[in-house]
C-alpha cells in the first residue's frame, strides 16, 4: 500500500480530494530500484505510473548504432510512465534509475478502472495529465528547436 | 547702421547673387548648391551662379518626379531633388581607419577639409541636418567624421514659397520657413530675394555686400508667400500620438498589404536626409600588410542589415518595411528626443512603386488594430515600472571605453586560448599599450569588438572576472569568417579591440538580494563574470544560484568552473541541464526552464540574470514572471547585429533600443513588448 501522505504530497494530485487520495491509495504501492536498473523498456507493457519521490531516472531512447540517448531525465515529483494510462499501454522509451530511486507506483489497469467507475476523480486525473503533457509537449518543442547552436549549413556563410 | 547690422532685411538683387558665392569663396568657402544634371536636380560643386537651376521646377508624386520649365526664371523655383545634403556630411563612404602593416590600426587621416557653404538648403533639410546631430554627434559616441565636416558648414538657406506633391513639412513643423541652424536664409521673390542674417558669419556676409534695406512691401510679400505656402502641402501628416500609435500596431494588416507593394530596393532610405544607417567593410591589398576599413551607407532594407551568425532577424520585408517606419516615426523618439522624418517627401516621390507613409500613417490611425488601447496602457504601465531605474536616452560617456574607439582599434595580444568545446574557445587577451591598459574598465556583461586587419569585427562579450582588469577573457564560439580566424590565434598574436561598450549586469545593485542566474548554451560567457564578482565577495549576496542548460554535455562550457561553483565551499546553487545526453551522463536531461519546476525562491528579494537565445530566455521570464520575481528584477542580455558598437550605424537597432548603447543588458519591461514578437 502507498501511503497517504506521499500521494497527498504530490503537486499532480493537489487537484484532488481526501476522499480521492483515498481510493488512489488503494491502488498505489512504494518501490525501490538500484541505480542503473532499467526499471521498463521501450516496447514492454506498460502496466505502472511511478511518481518519483527519490533519486534521478533517465528517459531513453535507443538510436541504432549510437546506443541509447536520454531525452529528458526525472526527479522527485515528476511522473513517468504515462503510457500506463494513455492507450495502446505501450512504453514509448526506456527509463533507468539514475541513482537509486524511491517511487510510488500506481497500477495503471486498477487506475483507469477506478477513473471508470469515479468520472469526476477520473476527470481530475485527465486533467492533471494534461498540464504534464502539455509542459513536456513544450519542453519538446523547445528541444526541437535546437536552441543553443545553428545548423551548420547556416553557420558557414556568418561572421 | 547698415540694414543687416539692425538685423532687418535686405535686398539681395539676383545680379548680387554672384557677389554672394564670390564673398564665400573670398571667405575661404567653397560653395555647393543646386544644379540640373540627370535629369534631375542634384547637390553639387557651384562655379558660378550660372549653373543655378534658373527657370526650372520638378513635378512630384508618389513614384513621380519630371523636371518641367517654368514660366519664370526663379532659381529655387524647385523643391527638392533625391540628393540631400547629408552627403557632404555623413559622406556615403569614409575611410575610418586603416593600418600602416604590422596590423596596428591608425586613424585614417582626413584631409584638411575645406569649409563648405550649402547654398539653397530648405528649411526641412535643415531640420534633418539638426536631427542627424543628434544621431552622430549627440552621445554617448561622437562621430569624429561626420562632426568635422559639420563644423566647417555656413549655410544658406531658402524658404520655400512653392511646396512640391509630396511636401509636408507643415505637418512636421520644420518648414516652409527657417527657423534655427541657417546662417543666413534667402527668400526668392521676382527679381532677387529677401535676405536674413541669423549668425555673425552670415551678417558679416550680407554687410560685405552693402546691401540696402529690403522695402517693406517686398518683405511682407515674401512673408505672406512662405505663410501661403505652408497651407498648400502636397501631403499631410498627422503627428498627435503618431509615436504611440504605431508601437501599439506592430501587427497591423498595413505591414502586410505594404510589403505586398515594397521592393526593399532601399531607395527610400538613400534620399531620406536623416537615414544614417551604415556598415563597415574591410579590405586589404593582395600582398597583405595593409588593410583599410571603410564605412559606406546601408540601409535596413538590405536583406542581410539585420543578419548575425544562425539566423535573420528580419527575413521578411513586412519586417524591414515595419523597422524603417517605425524607426522614422515613432522609436526615434525614443532614441533621439525627436521624430526622426521632416517632412520632405523624397521618400514617397522615389519609391519606385509610391509607397506613401503619410498614406500608411494615416491607415493605421483610421483602423487602428483591435486592443491597440490594451497594448499602450501596457507600455505605459512599463514605464512606470522603468521610472526608477533611469533607463532611457544615454547621452554620458562611457567610463573606462577606450580613446577613439568608436572608430579605431587598439592593439591587443592574445595571453591564452583553449578549447571549451568541439567549436568554441575562450581566449584572453591584453592590450599593449600601457596607458590603454590604465583606461580600461569593463563591467560584467559588456562586450569588445575584436578584429583582424583585411578580415573583419565582430562582437564578443567578456567572459573573465572584472578583478582581473588586464588580462580580458573571451568565450568565441567559431562560426563565421571572423570567428574562424580567432579560433587560429596562438598566444602572443596582434589582434584589433574597441571596447568596453554596452550597459551591464547591475551587480552593485545586487547586495544583500538573492541572485538567479539562468544561461543557456554560450549565454553563459556573459554571465560567468558576474559569478566572479559573487565569489570574491560572497557574503555580500543572499542566496546565489545559477541554473545552465546546453545543448549536450559535450557542448558545456567551464566545465572546471562549474565545478568549482558546485562545490559545498563555493555556497552557490548551481543545477545543470542538457537537452541531450548519452548514457554516461547522470545529470539533468531537459530543456532549462524544466528546472523551474523544482524551484522555491523568494520573490521579492530575488534578482534574475538571464542570456541564451532569445526563445530560452522568453520562456525563462515567464517562469521567473509565474514565480513573482518583479518585472524590473528580470535583466536578460539580447543579441542583435552589432557592427559599430557606439550607436552610429543602426544594424543592432531592437524596436527602440540600440543593443550596442542601450543594451545588451535590458530589464523586462524595456523589451516586454516586442520580446514576444517576430521580425522585430
Amino acid at each position: 500500500m502507498g501511503s497517504f501522505e506521499d500521494l497527498a504530497g504530490l503537486s499532480f494530485f493537489s487537484v484532488l480530494t481526501r476522499a480521492h487520495l483515498g481510493r488512489l491509495s488503494s491502488v498505489a504501492r512504494t518501490v525501490a530500484f538500484p541505480a542503473g536498473k532499467v526499471i521498463f523498456s521501450e516496447g514492454d507493457e506498460a502496466r505502472d505510473l511511478f511518481f518519483v519521490m527519490e533519486g534521478r531516472v533517465s528517459i531513453e531512447i535507443a538510436i541504432p548504432g549510437r546506443g541509447p540517448s536520454t531525452i529528458m531525465s526525472v526527479k522527485k515529483g515528476d511522473v513517468f510512465g504515462w503510457s500506463a494510462f494513455v492507450p495502446p499501454h505501450e512504453e514509448t522509451a526506456t527509463a533507468r534509475a539514475l541513482e537509486p530511486v524511491t517511487a510510488i507506483v500506481l497500477d495503471g489497469a486498477r487506475l483507469r478502472d477506478v477513473c471508470e467507475t469515479d468520472l469526476e476523480l477520473g476527470y481530475r486525473i485527465a486533467r492533471a495529465f494534461n498540464i504534464v503533457l502539455a509542459m513536456r509537449l513544450q519542453a519538446v518543442r523547445m528541444q526541437l528547436m535546437d536552441l543553443y547552436g545553428a545548423p551548420a549549413e547556416v553557420r558557414r556563410e556568418d561572421v | 547702421m547698415t540694414p543687416t547690422a539692425q538685423g532687418g532685411s535686405v535686398w539681395l538683387a539676383r545680379a548680387d547673387l554672384a557677389r554672394l558665392l564670390d564673398a564665400l569663396r573670398s571667405r575661404g568657402y567653397r560653395p555647393l548648391g543646386p544644379r540640373l544634371r540627370d535629369g534631375v536636380i542634384v547637390y553639387d560643386e557651384l562655379e558660378s551662379a550660372e549653373q543655378l537651376p534658373a527657370g526650372w521646377t520638378d513635378e512630384q508624386a508618389p513614384g513621380h518626379y519630371r523636371l518641367r520649365r517654368r514660366e519664370d526664371d526663379r532659381l529655387f523655383g524647385f523643391v527638392v531633388g533625391p540628393h540631400s545634403w547629408k552627403r557632404f556630411l555623413h559622406v556615403p563612404e569614409v575611410t575610418l581607419a586603416a593600418t600602416a602593416g604590422g596590423g596596428r590600426w591608425q586613424s585614417a587621416d582626413s584631409p584638411a577639409l575645406e569649409k563648405l557653404a550649402f547654398i539653397g538648403v530648405r528649411a526641412c533639410e535643415m531640420a534633418a541636418i539638426r536631427i542627424q546631430d543628434r544621431v552622430l554627434t549627440g552621445g554617448p559616441f561622437v562621430d569624429p567624421h561626420y562632426r568635422t565636416r559639420r563644423e566647417s558648414v555656413l549655410f544658406v538657406g531658402v524658404n520655400c514659397t512653392e511646396p512640391g506633391g509630396t511636401c509636408f513639412c507643415a505637418s512636421m513643423n520644420t518648414g516652409p520657413r527657417h527657423r534655427e541652424g541657417h546662417d543666413l536664409v534667402l527668400t526668392e521673390m521676382a527679381g532677387g530675394f529677401v535676405a536674413q542674417a541669423a549668425t555673425p558669419p552670415g551678417r558679416e556676409l550680407l554687410e560685405q555686400l552693402g546691401l540696402s534695406a529690403a522695402t517693406s512691401e517686398v518683405s511682407s510679400a515674401a512673408g505672406e508667400a512662405v505663410e501661403a505656402a505652408a497651407v498648400r502641402m502636397g501631403r499631410k501628416l498627422a503627428t498627435d500620438g503618431l509615436a504611440m500609435l504605431l508601437k501599439t500596431n506592430l501587427e497591423h494588416p498595413f505591414w502586410d498589404e505594404v510589403a505586398a507593394r515594397c521592393l526593399s530596393c532601399a531607395n527610400c532610405t538613400m534620399a531620406c536626409p536623416t537615414c544614417f544607417c551604415s556598415t563597415v567593410e574591410e579590405t586589404s591589398d593582395l600582398s597583405g600588410p595593409t588593410a583599410s576599413r571603410v564605412r559606406k551607407w546601408d540601409s535596413c532594407f538590405n536583406a542581410d542589415f539585420a543578419r548575425v551568425h544562425g539566423g535573420n532577424f528580419r527575413p521578411a520585408v513586412r519586417d524591414r518595411y515595419r523597422q524603417w517606419m517605425t524607426h522614422k516615426l515613432s522609436s526615434w523618439f525614443d532614441q533621439f528626443g525627436t521624430s526622426g522624418c521632416v517632412g520632405c517627401g523624397r521618400c514617397i516621390t522615389w519609391c519606385p512603386v509610391g509607397i506613401d507613409l503619410t498614406e500608411g500613417a494615416a491607415r493605421i490611425r483610421q483602423a487602428p488594430m483591435q486592443g491597440h488601447e490594451e497594448e499602450e496602457a501596457k507600455i505605459r504601465r512599463g514605464l512606470e515600472l522603468l521610472a526608477p531605474h533611469s533607463v532611457g536616452v544615454s547621452t554620458a560617456a562611457p567610463a573606462g571605453c577606450l580613446e577613439d574607439c568608436s572608430m579605431v582599434p587598439a592593439r591587443a595580444r592574445v595571453v591564452s586560448t583553449g578549447y571549451d568545446t568541439a567549436d568554441t574557445f575562450t581566449m584572453r587577451l591584453e592590450l599593449e599599450d600601457q596607458t590603454a591598459r590604465g583606461r580600461y574598465r569593463f563591467r560584467p556583461g559588456q562586450f569588445n569588438m575584436l578584429s583582424l586587419p583585411g578580415i573583419g569585427e565582430c562582437a564578443i562579450s567578456i567572459c573573465s572576472s572584472p578583478l582581473n582588469q588586464v588580462q580580458i577573457g573571451h568565450t568565441v564560439r567559431a562560426v563565421g569568417s571572423v570567428t574562424r580566424a580567432l579560433q587560429a590565434l596562438k598566444p602572443g598574436a596582434a589582434i584589433g579591440l574597441r571596447g568596453p561598450f554596452g550597459s551591464s549586469w547591475p551587480v552593485e545593485e545586487c547586495e544583500d538580494a538573492d541572485l538567479i542566474l539562468v544561461a543557456g548554451g554560450i549565454g553563459l560567457a556573459p554571465l560567468r563574470p558576474v559569478l566572479c564578482q559573487v565569489m570574491a565577495n560572497r557574503a555580500s549576496f543572499g542566496h546565489v544560484r545559477l541554473l545552465y542548460g546546453a545543448r549536450s554535455p559535450e557542448d558545456m562550457l567551464y566545465a572546471r568552473d562549474l565545478l568549482a561553483w558546485s562545490s559545498d565551499r563555493a555556497g552557490l546553487e548551481v543545477q545543470v541541464t542538457v537537452d541531450t545526453a548519452g548514457p554516461d551522463w547522470t545529470g539533468h536531461v531537459g530543456v532549462v526552464t524544466t528546472l523551474f519546476k523544482h524551484i522555491t525562491l523568494q520573490p521579492q528579494r530575488t534578482v534574475a540574470m538571464v542570456c541564451g537565445p532569445e526563445v530560452m530566455m522568453r520562456f525563462t521570464v515567464r517562469e521567473l514572471l509565474r514565480l513573482g520575481v518583479p518585472p524590473v528584477a528580470i535583466l536578460v542580455s539580447m543579441e542583435r547585429n552589432m557592427k559599430c558598437a557606439v550607436g552610429f550605424c543602426g544594424h543592432c537597432q531592437y524596436g527602440p533600443h540600440f543593443v550596442c548603447k542601450d543594451g545588451p543588458v535590458f530589464r523586462y519591461p524595456q523589451v516586454e513588448r516586442t520580446l514576444w514578437k517576430e521580425g522585430i
